[in-house]
């Protein structure tokens, strides 16, 4: 196990060190510093000198070498420094938007699998039925709609027409939680066409597993046979599925917060990319970078977790 | 046991859903017997440092400057005093290298007080002194906040662009701007701790609208101390307000500031204001609100919803929403006119055109066959079409750059060049040397680059309209669509034939406009068609020391005619905001200038909440009915499963 | 008086939309301590008379007539919840693939409890001695060491039994073992049968083996019982059956394994396959592929013929020359 994280650490350098190349070439490749400057400079018609006062300002006058070597070496002390275009320090836009980020985000992925797991394993029993098989018509028809018809079809109508709940905005403390409601409700609703269908399917697969039936020549109950020993097989997928989503638990969902005035960072990134906000891409990336490698580390380990026959050398 | 479970989980979420609903309010609760405004904005401000902003929202209620725009009179703007004890005395200056400048005084009012903040001593705002409306615009001449209007002074108060220079200089060294330096055209009296001068290059009669801008408030040096750039998220101003509640991404909340004494509510208007109940609190003190709060909301559809919703105050239409309230121009929708919003028009000085690039060898230079060429395209543009089409009619077709309430405007005059007149333009092209669009020399077609920024369907409807009006002439129009920077990056090179151009003013002065076809802003200044006519650029440097009169007036008609001869735009509107109220909003007039006068405003808070109860009653009944049809769909197959659960195999028997 | 006694089981399957039948008319009954070996080839109808017998069946069969009784009781009549106590108290089975029939999420130990504390038996630290006892009892050694493991950690053997451990936890009456050996490698196969026929012995069971393969059933079995297409063609005591097969299907079952297995000799022994549940031919189910099939065979169903313990299925029985001899 400790030899694994090692190795795995090792690794993650090397990596990392690459993505932060090919964010430097990539951006330089698209937009010169004098269109950055253009774009961030609030003034209607910059001067040249003000251009240029800008490029000093935050170092895009120094040689590419020296620019991407402290850059990278910054990102990895973990300083992001501050937003090209409005000063902010990056770390504190992070730390103000994680947490709203993470209530939404983390209520979406658990309530997603959970919903879809119950779900999935009240089809799974009916399987053959008529609910079978509406349930299979209205998984896909979930999953071939968009987030975004579902956002504002979830704020239509359970913002205008049911008048609910609030329809955007934020409050943080218990007093908030009626906000988090709609936007968790849409992102459940959205994600959970694909679950159901998927985890139907690993459900009733294992069902048909020799176990299943050799618990029940045991004697165990059918709730304890489904439970105890199907839903401890199918967690195996379903965990895979459920890691892998967890960084973007962490950089929240772009659509959702934007529509429903969470105060995340789901739209940092992109804000930063119309923006032209190098700063702020180039930490975004090397922060969604971190995150994913820890995701497939956690992956390894929740399998070990899970499935007794996976060890980690 | 898996059934009752499924039971249960329904009915806690049923009641989680009832318990955590019927209260659809976004707002934060407010102190009692106190009505904020409600407001929303797209993104956090980008700056509220009032040197580093463009924007008038927010920082115009934190920072006042010495004069500021009166908020019912109209045509002309007039300016009051807001900080100012008196109106500044103008008079000409010799300056040592032996040219005539000119010397302007000012005086502050006594008794001014800065916002309480931490960064003075004891947390008490201190009185505001001459010394810190200098402060402040030296700070504009700091290199590393990339000041928005410091372009307008920079070079007209003497010694600030050196003082600039030497600042960018220290920025280079990573130092910051030196504030101890003195500029030589910025003067205290020594005297006077109220009483500054500003001694000018060159005479500029539209100083006094500078100094009406944000940019020229007064600074406190001891908040520049203690927070530094930081400031654009920690203004400590002199205003009506202060910001006491800052959450970025979510709200901004500003509150009276207590240690504001200002002008009080106009007790005189422009004509219909009176009928229009504008002057029913005529002498009040300001602001007339409990304060304001900002919520930020990212996406249009949602703020637009919670306007409807009657939580936020006021809206201003953009092209999502225009057909939904607007029936035909300046006509509310039927369910607008039920719901009692009003409706707002105002025209900030603005133009939308286009412009050629008068580089360009095929479209350029000021030959009569060229100027014959870009008149002929000129004539083929329908604005009307264009205007319905795009904006519901909210604008005024334009003959030339200067808009209404701008001196030097001429509300008779029409441009011969105007369109839709094909058969003129067809004329004209015809003696460029294209007849119906083929050069009568080599037998190709006349091809036109049409270069946009256009990224979404509106912005790409409008490139293909105006593209099949001028196709009308027989010209082949090529459309080409840029990411946004890279679009102004060609702009700015001159990398293009004919673009989309719009402009709008910082004070009501027709110099805003003509700038634009003065040959030293050429290219990368505002100048972007690169137009270079002598003759316009000696009336304009007339035009820019003169005060607004007949005799400027007939100097700018002069210009005018100049330039529409030669034809480097394209003149399509002056557009006028569309803005929609709720009823109880009270005192509001849209300003005619980018200010922002939100103080104005007030709020009658009974009726307010008394509709906004009415326009929101929960509705329950759907989840009995949602319920219904669950239980509805599922019994059979429960029914079936519990048999089957309580019976032998024998008991079920043949089937 | 026998523990296990199944009369005129009929089992329908249900293929795409007709049901056909799978088990038809199958009887039988085990008598304590006893072991009744059901042979066959893959697809005669074995697994499905132990699953009919247990209640397992997969969904898209059903019971529709007989009688099972099990000491006395009629399962057929007992609800879902009162066959589920049965199921693994009573009646214990072990399975064809001990490497599947294993949950590998959970340990070894957890699996033997769980049969335990399923039937509301023992708690704590009783169950966990008891646990250890069923280890010991299907002779692994490190009893304690096995019970932390999972099944992946085991050889082939072990699991199995593990799953005998499983399956007579409770001290069932009867067992059901289905192919228990199949899967395994023949020395370990000989280990297990003489593991099962031991716990036979020792706990008075009544087991109804599965096999396909004659050699198993001789070692283990005292009767047995010949299955082809749903139906028991031939039974009687092992010896008997084995010294003079009465039913052409049965001698050529055992001419095939007599020959030494050739595949070529097997095949000709019994020519062409078993026809799928559904499209069984009429009269005798085995006369397409009988080599003295006659007239008759084709019309009529035959009847059965009975002597002594012995009975078969076949116009021709020749249940008289086996016993001259």
């Amino acid at each position: 196990m400790l030899r694994y994280l090692v190795r795995r650490i090792f690794y993650a350098g090397p990596i990392l060190l690459g993505v932060c190349l090919a964010t430097f070439a990539l951006f330089y490749l698209s937009v010169s510093p004098e269109q950055m400057a253009r774009r961030n400079i609030s003034a209607k018609n910059p001067t040249q000198a003000q251009i240029r006062d800008w490029l000093v300002a935050r170092g895009y006058d120094k040689p590419l070498q020296e620019q991407f070597t402290r850059h990278a070496r910054s990102l990895f002390l973990l300083d992001f420094g501050k937003s090209d275009s409005t000063g902010e320090p990056i770390a504190q836009r992070l730390r103000q938007g994680a947490v709203p980020s993470l209530i939404v985000g983390s209520g979406v992925l658990f309530g997603s699998v959970g919903a879809s797991v119950i779900l999935a394993l009240f089809v799974a029993a009916f399987r053959g039925t008529y609910v079978d098989r509406w349930a299979t018509v209205l998984c896909v028809a979930g999953m071939s709609v968009t987030v975004l018809v579902f956002i504002i079809a979830g704020q239509y109508l359970f913002g205008k027409l049911l008048v609910w709940f609030p329809l955007a905005g934020y409050q943080s403390g218990i007093g908030g939680l009626r906000f988090a409601v709609l936007p968790i409700l849409v992102g459940v609703a959205s994600a959970l066409g694909a679950n159901v269908r998927f985890y139907r399917t690993v459900i009733l697969d294992e069902m048909g597993k020799d176990y299943v039936r050799t618990a029940r020549a045991k004697g165990v109950s059918e709730p304890r046979v489904l439970f105890v020993h199907v839903l401890k097989n199918a967690a195996i997928p379903i965990l895979t599925s459920f890691v892998l989503s967890l960084p973007f638990v962490v950089t929240g969902s772009l659509l959702l917060e934007s529509f429903f005035g969470i105060p995340g960072i789901g739209s940092y990134m992109v804000d930063a990319i119309d923006g032209q906000d190098f700063a702020v891409v180039r930490a975004m990336v090397f922060l969604g970078t971190v995150l994913y490698l820890v995701g497939a580390v956690l992956t390894d380990v929740s399998y070990a977790l899970v499935d007794p026959r996976v060890r980690l050398e | 046991m898996r059934l009752k479970s499924a039971r249960l989980i329904a009915w806690l979420a049923a009641a989680a859903l009832v318990a955590a609903g019927c209260d659809n309010n976004p707002l934060p609760a407010e102190p009692p017997g106190k009505a904020y405004l409600h407001l929303s904005l797209g993104d956090d401000p980008t700056s509220l440092d009032p040197s580093g902003s463009l924007l008038p929202t927010i920082v115009d209620n934190l920072y006042p400057a010495y004069f500021s725009y009166d908020y019912l009179k109209r045509n002309p703007l007039r300016l009051n005093l807001e900080l100012g004890a008196a109106w500044p005395k103008r008079e000409p200056y010799r300056l040592p290298n032996g040219r005539m400048g000119e010397r302007w005084s000012f005086r502050l009012r006594k008794g001014l007080r800065f916002q309480d903040d931490a960064c003075f001593p004891g947390g008490k705002g201190r009185e505001i002194v001459a010394a810190d409306v200098v402060f402040g615009i030296k700070r504009l001449a700091d290199p590393s906040i990339s000041a928005p209007y410091f372009s307008y002074i920079e070079n007209r108060v003497w010694g600030l662009a050196a003082f600039a220079e030497h600042n960018s200089e220290r920025l280079k060294h990573g130092l910051g701007a030196d504030f101890d330096k003195d500029v030589p055209g910025l003067r205290l009296d020594p005297k006077d701790r109220y009483a500054f001068q500003i001694i000018l290059t060159e005479p500029f009669p539209e100083l006094k609208y500078v100094m009406a801008l944000r940019c020229c408030a007064p600074q406190a040096r001891e908040a520049w101390n203690a927070y530094g750039p930081e400031i654009r998220r920690h203004p400590v101003g002199c205003g009506p307000y202060v910001l006491s509640e800052y959450r970025p991404k979510q709200r901004l909340l500003l509150t009276p500031n207590p240690n504001w004494t200002g002008p009080s509510y106009p007790s005189e208007g422009a004509p219909g204001d009176a009928e229009a109940g504008l002057l029913d609190d005529a002498g009040k003190p300001l602001p007339r609100n409990d304060g304001i709060l900002y919520s930020i909301l990212k996406e249009n559809v949602s703020s637009w919803n919670q306007f409807l919703q009657g939580y936020q105050d006021a809206w201003s239409l953009n092209q999502a929403n225009y057909q939904s309230v607007m029936t035909r121009p300046g006509q509310l929708s039927p369910d607008m006119k039920r719901r009692g919003i009003k409706l707002i028009t105002a025209m900030i000085p603005n133009i939308v055109g286009f412009i050629f690039n008068m580089d360009d060898p095929t479209f350029g230079g000021l030959s009569l066959a060229k100027r014959k060429l870009r008149q002929a395209i000129s004539l083929s543009i329908d604005r009307q079409e264009i205007i319905d089409l795009f904006v519901q009619g909210n604008a005024l077709p334009a003959e030339f750059l200067v808009p209404p309430g701008i001196g030097g405007y001429d509300p008779s005059y029409r441009n011969p060049f105007s369109g839709p007149n094909l058969t003129k333009a067809q004329a004209l092209l015809s003696e460029a040397g294209f007849p119906n669009g083929i050069n009568s020399k080599t037998g190709e077609r006349l091809v036109l680059h049409y270069d946009s920024g256009a990224q979404d369907s509106l912005g790409r409807q409008f490139v293909s309209l105006v593209s099949r009006q001028i196709g009308r002439l027989g010209i082949e129009v090529v459309q080409r669509s840029w990411r946004p920077v890279v679009m102004s990056d060609r702009q700015v090179r001159g990398q293009f034939q004919f673009i989309g151009f719009d402009w709008y003013a910082d004070y009501p002065d027709p110099e805003m406009f003509l700038l634009m076809l003065y040959s030293p802003n050429k290219r990368p200044g505002m100048n972007r068609s690169n137009y270079r006519n002598p003759v316009v650029d000696r009336l304009f440097e007339k035009v820019r020391i003169m005060e607004d009169g007949p005799a400027r007036a007939a100097l700018i008609h002069r210009v005018r005619d100049i330039v529409v001869e030669d034809c480097p735009w394209v003149y399509l509107g002056h557009y006028r905001s569309v803005l929609i109220s709720q009823p109880w909003l009270r005192d509001r007039k849209q300003p005619e200038v980018d200010a922002d006068m939100t103080r104005y405003w007030a709020i009658d808070q009974p009726m307010r909440q008394r509709l906004v109860a009415e326009w929101n009653r929960p509705k329950l009944w759907p989840i009995g009915v949602v319920a219904l049809f669950a239980g509805v769909g599922l019994a059979p197959v429960v029914v079936a499963a519990r048999s089957r659960g309580r019976r032998s195999i024998r008991e079920r028997g043949g089937r | 008086m026998s523990v296990l006694e199944v009369v005129g089981l009929r089992t329908l399957l249900r293929v795409e939309s007709a049901e056909a039948p799978v088990v038809d008319d199958v009887s039988f009954s085990i008598s304590p301590g006893r072991t009744l070996g059901l042979v066959g080839e893959s697809g005669c109808g074995k697994s499905m008379v132990a699953q009919s017998v247990m209640q397992l069946l997969p969904p898209p069969a059903r019971i529709v007539a007989g009688e099972v009784m099990l000491e006395g009781r009629d399962l057929l009549g007992l609800r879902p919840a009162q066959m589920r106590d049965v199921r693994g108290r009573r009646m214990g089975m072990i399975f064809q693939n001990p490497m599947e029939a294993l949950n590998p999420t959970l340990t070894v130990g957890y699996q033997i409890r769980e049969s335990i504390f399923a039937h509301g038996r023992g708690v704590g630290r009783e169950l966990r001695s008891r646990t250890l006892q069923m280890l010991r009892e299907v002779e692994i050694e490190d009893a304690e060491g096995v019970a932390a493991k999972y099944p992946h950690e085991l050889s082939g053997g072990m699991r199995q039994r593990v799953a005998i451990a499983m399956a007579l936890a409770n001290r069932p009456a009867a067992l059901i073992a289905d192919e228990p050996t199949t899967a395994l490698d023949a020395t370990v196969q000989a280990a297990i049968l003489r593991l099962i026929t031991r716990l036979q012995r020792e706990m008075g069971l009544a087991v109804l083996l599965i096999s396909h393969d004659l050699g198993v059933v001789n070692e283990a079995a005292d009767d047995v019982a010949v299955m082809y297409l749903g139906q028991i063609v031939e039974s009687g005591p092992v010896d008997d059956v084995l010294a003079s097969p009465a039913h052409p299907y049965t001698q050529a079952l055992f001419a095939s394994r007599a020959s030494g297995l050739s595949r070529t000799r097997r095949l000709a022994t019994i020519e062409g396959v078993a026809p799928d549940a559904g499209s069984w031919p009429s009269g005798c189910r085995f006369h397409p592929r009988c080599a003295c099939a006659q007239e008759i065979c084709r019309t009529i169903a035959p009847g059965e013929v009975g002597e002594g313990s012995r009975r078969a299925l076949c116009h021709f029985a020749k249940l008289g020359a086996g016993n001259a001899k």
